[in-house]
């Protein structure tokens, strides 16, 4: 992504922020709605765009775990792995999403590249737990093993996001 | 003009606090830290996040202790004192807390330290040897990697404790921000700019980074010997031999090798421990094998002289072969060694013959501004006594001689009126047609922390410096100065914002200024300098709004036929905002040389004895006359081009040239060096067969700045001593011996007892030295006038009461645009600029010669903006031909957007493509200083 297109997307809410360090974060997310990830061009842009170093951007940009700075599938989808998920069988889902996907521990991108899994700290939904995040929109729960096949399935044959938030 | 702030404020007396550290009783200033207080008694706080000079940001927890009353162990080095406080430094429970704290940390080492390898002084294996840790109880091994891609620093990110000190080093004290931390939990480690291999990244080799470190994570790469703790080294106190900055350093020597092993700032000096890559990294030409060893003659076989030995040779990949130049052998196979005897007896009786057949204006010296102020004080003592001539001079004269011209007309003094560092007093800073960031690297830290305090940086430049990235850029177009000064100092007059007080009582001549700058009006000036009319008034208010401005400028105010005018419009506009005189405002030539401010003092000028005494005046001259006991020539000499000239023509017939390099730093440089093969006699004293010494007939081998002592006075004013850190090669001689030597074989007898003999005859002699010897130089050395040398540094800010003309005014000096020499037309359409780069110094003889700077910076190149380039049809990195009226050379283009539209930029250290075959020797009129910032200039894909 250009830095003009984030200067075009942070310049609204410059306001609202006191210094421009803070503009880091929601120049970030969005540079990285084009291709999912943020590629070192990506990096140099939002640097660019907020006015601060490209060192100081990638100090934060690899902090967070919602930053990815590899490519990723179309969707993501979040296993909350937090204590009431893991005791009502989170584990269960990622066992399950190792075997039927090959990945290790259930964690990664699909060799198709459509999809990526990830452990997810507390997602605040512990009352149905275990549960699910995809992407940043949808937040599901408490889902089963077979529960999880059927997401992943219906996520595959999905539409790619015009945008990709995470 | 706006009154300064609260002017009449009376000083509030310091609060302070008192509190209780290891059951002694302290009084201290509010805001000390707990860490500092305990330091002034003589507790040592065991630290690794901390130094004190970066902000405390108390990560590492070493230096917790026990405040009574606190839930926690506090760290000291955050935690400010109150007034009350009882504080215990080293109680049982601290101590194991630190104890447990280093064996975490260590768990995390390799079994030994790079850093205790090298230096000896890694902070954390010396706290384990203290706590008696060997092995840590707690897993280890981050797997982190080593980096060595750099030329100069060892990274090994293992070693790493993510202290933090290199980050603040990098961003806080050389405002480079090239450092952050990447990753988080335990695969975090410092990354450069985007996780770049250190060595691929925005880095420029400062070291600052490495000298912060408190482990083996960062380290210096050997330069000359292996960096190794069990080599007995000794420290040598004395400054860098590169720019005017003039950085104070710690040499730290391997006498048994006799190589500098590596170099550390010195905290106590006006540079504040910083250095650049060229200080830090840059020493080992000393050590050189192409080091002269033997006074040279020419063997009669290479009579008549041949130009240069041959270009560069390449490897298949076309990088340089190893060494500077490749036919150096073949160079020196033009001469045979002879013994000192011979080789002085011969240049003694040659340049006598001259003399004497021809009269003394037949006879030449350049000296240099490398060299002492006490071998620029003999060289121009030898020159007006033995050679009986003025017609000596130095490198001054191709970069602030209009500069001088200038101040010396309008304020009646030529040197800087505060130093670099008032910066930090200035809420404008006014940067014009200097790179601060390559030429005077370690000042222009200064300038960017400024800009971060709040200081206003204004920088006016064609060409786009770093510096730029910390303040407003103006990009004037090239040669257009006086033009957009007149109308900055226009809407000033115009909008009343200049200082009618100030004027009134300490300048003249300002009628004569208002007339002349009422015709530039921003909309006269707009098309001539490229700035929008509102644009400009913008900036003149800005500096006009000003409490204190201070002006720095450098060589491209300098080096054009209008050289003198830029400097006279700098003038006024300081004069007319009244900033001048109080901390903060200011002129200030940044000069280029290490000792250029020095070698003028010592008079090393065609038309003036040292201290700018006028070789004219028949009063001066009788002083000097008494002091030398010889009689003197009334007339002012001829200057470096003059000289230059005056060869070709054959009115000069024999020269000696000191440490300078006319082949390649002259401009019209072909032109230059028809007219020294025409000599009949040249003598070049110099530490490498330079491309002058090519072409000399005897040459003389000198010493390094690192084999001997002498003083040095930086762009400050500021006098600092170099020492002797090296022996000699060979039979190399110091300078100022061979100077005395052949003087007396001249029949002009010297008989000083040492080298702080020469200084205190220059000293006496010269009024604004009055009164310095030695012993007054260490640390921060003193800057010049300083009337009281035992107990004060000397005077910082001058011209607070006025100026040292016969009236006591500035004078308004007003300045009407005169065009360059040479305009680009159909034919020579771009402008060429010519300049330096951060890692090489003027002609190289040195740089390319130094390990370190010769990896970063190997070959020619020269910068052309990109749709210049795309027009051409060149790729970036592609070869071009430059051509000129006057020659043409073959260079790698490299596509940059720093150079504007229509202007090339090529750095002159570069034997291989010389830009100063390219240059007009056309001179400023005044101050007679050649343009090299302009002329017209053709562009082909080669």
């Amino acid at each position: 992504m250009t830095a003009d297109e984030i200067r075009a997307h942070i310049d609204p809410m410059r306001h609202e922020f006191a210094e421009s360090r803070s503009l880091v974060l929601p120049a970030l997310k969005f540079a990285q709605t084009e291709k999912g990830h943020l590629d070192r061009d990506d990096l140099a842009a939002v640097a660019d765009a907020v006015g601060l170093t490209s060192a100081y951007v990638e100090s934060v940009a690899s902090f967070y775990d919602r930053l990815y700075l590899k490519p990723t599938g179309k969707r993501i989808v979040s296993v909350c792995v937090t204590l009431s998920c893991l005791l009502r069988g989170s584990d269960e889902l990622l066992r399950r999403i190792e075997e039927r996907e090959g990945l290790p521990h259930g964690v990664g991108t699909t060799d198709d590249g459509e999809l990526t899994v990830q452990e997810a700290q507390c997602l605040g939904y512990c009352d149905r737990a275990p549960c699910v995040q995809v992407d940043v929109d949808e937040t599901m729960g408490p889902l089963s093993a077979d529960d999880v096949e059927r997401l992943l399935d219906d996520l595959r044959a999905g539409d790619r996001p015009e945008r990709l938030w995470r | 003009m706006n009154s300064p702030l609260a002017p009449d404020a009376p000083e509030t007396a310091t609060k302070t606090v008192t509190l209780e550290i290891d059951g002694r009783s302290v009084t201290v200033p509010e805001g000390t830290t707990v860490w500092e207080a305990a330091r002034e008694m003589g507790i040592e706080i065991p630290v690794l996040c901390h130094d004190p000079v970066l902000d405390p940001v108390g990560v590492c927890r070493m230096c917790v202790v026990e405040v009574e009353g606190a839930r926690t162990l506090v760290a000291s080095c955050v935690r400010d004192c109150e007034d009350g406080l009882k504080v215990k430094t080293a109680s049982d429970a601290v101590v194991r807390n630190r104890k447990t704290l280093t064996e975490l940390l260590m768990a995390d080492q390799r079994d030994t330290s790079t850093r205790d390898e090298k230096t000896g002084d890694d902070e954390l294996f010396s706290l384990a040897r203290e706590f008696g840790i060997t092995e840590s109880r707690f897993p280890g091994g981050n797997s982190r990697p080593v980096d060595s891609s750099s030329p100069v620093i060892d990274v090994d990110h293992q070693a790493c404790i993510l202290c933090d000190r290199c980050i603040r080093a990098c961003d806080d004290i050389q405002s480079n921000w090239v450092i952050g931390r990447t990753g988080k939990g335990y695969k975090t480690r410092i990354g450069f700019d985007l996780d770049n291999p250190m060595g691929a990244s925005t880095c420029v080799e400062c070291g600052e980074c490495a000298a912060a470190c408190p482990t083996g994570a960062l380290t210096n790469k050997p330069i000359t010997v292996p960096i190794e703790a069990k080599r007995p080294l000794e420290d040598v106190d004395s400054t860098c031999p590169y720019c005017g900055v003039g950085c104070a350093l710690t040499l730290k020597v391997d006498r048994e090798e006799n190589k500098v092993v590596y170099a550390e700032g010195r905290e106590d000096s006006a540079n504040e421990g910083r250095l650049c890559v060229k200080g830090r990294y840059g020493f080992d030409y000393a050590s050189h094998a192409h080091r002269l060893t033997k006074p040279l003659i020419r063997k009669e076989s290479h009579y008549p002289k041949t130009t240069l030995t041959g270009a560069m040779q390449r490897k298949d990949d076309g990088t340089r072969k190893n060494g500077v130049y490749p036919d150096y052998d073949k160079a020196l196979s033009a001469f045979r060694e002879a013994t000192w005897e011979e080789a002085l007896d011969l240049v003694a009786s040659k340049l006598k013959g001259i003399r004497d057949e021809h009269g003394g204006g037949a006879l030449a010296g350049f000296g240099s501004a490398k060299c002492s102020n006490e071998e620029a004080y003999l060289f121009q003592k030898m020159v007006r006594t033995a050679f009986q001539t003025n017609n000596v001079d130095h490198c001054t004269r191709l970069c602030h001689a209009s500069s001088v011209a200038a101040l010396l007309e309008t304020i009646g003094s030529g040197a800087v009126t505060t130093v670099y560092a008032d910066v930090r007093n200035a809420d404008v800073a006014l940067l014009t047609g200097t790179n601060a960031t390559s030429n005077h690297p370690v000042a222009a830290t200064f300038f960017k922390e400024a800009a971060r305090n709040g200081t206003k940086l204004i920088i006016v430049n064609p060409h786009r410096p770093e510096l730029a990235d910390h303040g407003e850029f103006v990009r004037i177009k090239p040669g257009s100065d006086v033009s957009f000064y007149n109308a900055i100092m226009n809407v000033i007059l115009e909008e009343g914002l200049e200082d009618t007080a100030y004027i009134e009582q300490f300048t003249e001549n300002f009628d004569a200024l208002k007339e002349v700058i009422a015709r530039y009006t921003p909309e006269v000036a707009a098309p001539i300098c490229g700035i929008e009319p509102d644009r400009i008034r913008e900036i003149a208010r800005t500096i006009g709004a000003a409490n204190a401005m201070i002006v720095l400028w450098g060589m491209g105010i300098s080096q054009h036929v209008h050289g003198t005018d830029n400097a006279r419009s700098l003038i006024s506009l300081c004069l007319m905002t009244g900033n001048v005189g109080r901390p903060g405002t200011g002129l200030h030539p940044l000069r280029g040389q290490n000792n250029v401010q020095g070698a003028s003092d010592a008079g090393l000028i065609p038309m003036v004895f040292p201290d700018y005494q006028s070789v004219a005046d028949d009063d001066v001259r009788a002083r000097y006359e008494e002091a030398w006991g010889v009689p003197l020539d009334p007339v002012p000499g001829k200057t470096v081009v003059e000289i230059a000239h005056g060869t070709e023509e054959g009115s000069i017939k024999g020269m000696y040239i000191l440490g300078e390099n006319p082949f390649l730093s002259d401009p019209n440089v072909q032109r230059a060096r028809d007219g020294f093969m025409n000599l009949d006699f040249l003598v070049v004293q110099d530490i490498f067969l330079t491309e002058t010494a090519e072409v000399a007939d005897v040459v003389l081998p000198a010493t390094s700045y690192f084999e001997k002592t002498g003083t040095y006075t930086n762009t400050d004013r500021r006098v600092q001593l170099g020492q002797t850190a090296l022996e000699p090669p060979g039979e190399a001689r110091l300078d100022w011996q061979i100077l005395c030597d052949v003087m007396t074989r001249m029949g002009y007898e010297q008989g000083y007892a040492d080298v702080e003999d020469v200084f205190v005859e220059f000293s006496d002699l010269t009024d604004s030295y009055k009164g310095l010897r030695y012993r007054h130089l260490a640390g921060r050395g003193k800057l010049w006038p300083c009337p009281d040398p035992e107990n004060d540094e000397g005077i910082v800010v001058l011209f607070g009461d006025g100026f040292p003309t016969p009236t006591k005014r500035g004078k308004f000096s007003p300045a009407e645009v005169i065009p360059p020499a040479e305009l680009p037309d159909a034919e020579y359409p771009f402008v060429l600029n010519t300049g330096r780069t951060l890692q090489h110094w003027h002609t190289g003889s040195m740089t390319r010669r130094a390990k370190a700077l010769d990896e970063i910076n190997p070959d020619a190149f020269c910068e052309i903006h990109p749709d210049d380039l795309a027009t051409l049809g060149v790729d970036d990195g592609g070869m071009v031909r430059l051509s000129t009226r006057r020659n043409h050379i073959r260079i790698k283009a490299i596509s940059s957007t720093k150079t504007s539209k229509g202007s090339v930029f090529v750095p002159f250290h570069y034997r291989e493509a010389a830009a100063n075959l390219l240059t007009t020797d056309a001179l400023d009129p005044v101050g007679k200083i050649p343009s090299f910032k302009f002329c017209a200039l053709k562009v082909e894909k080669a």
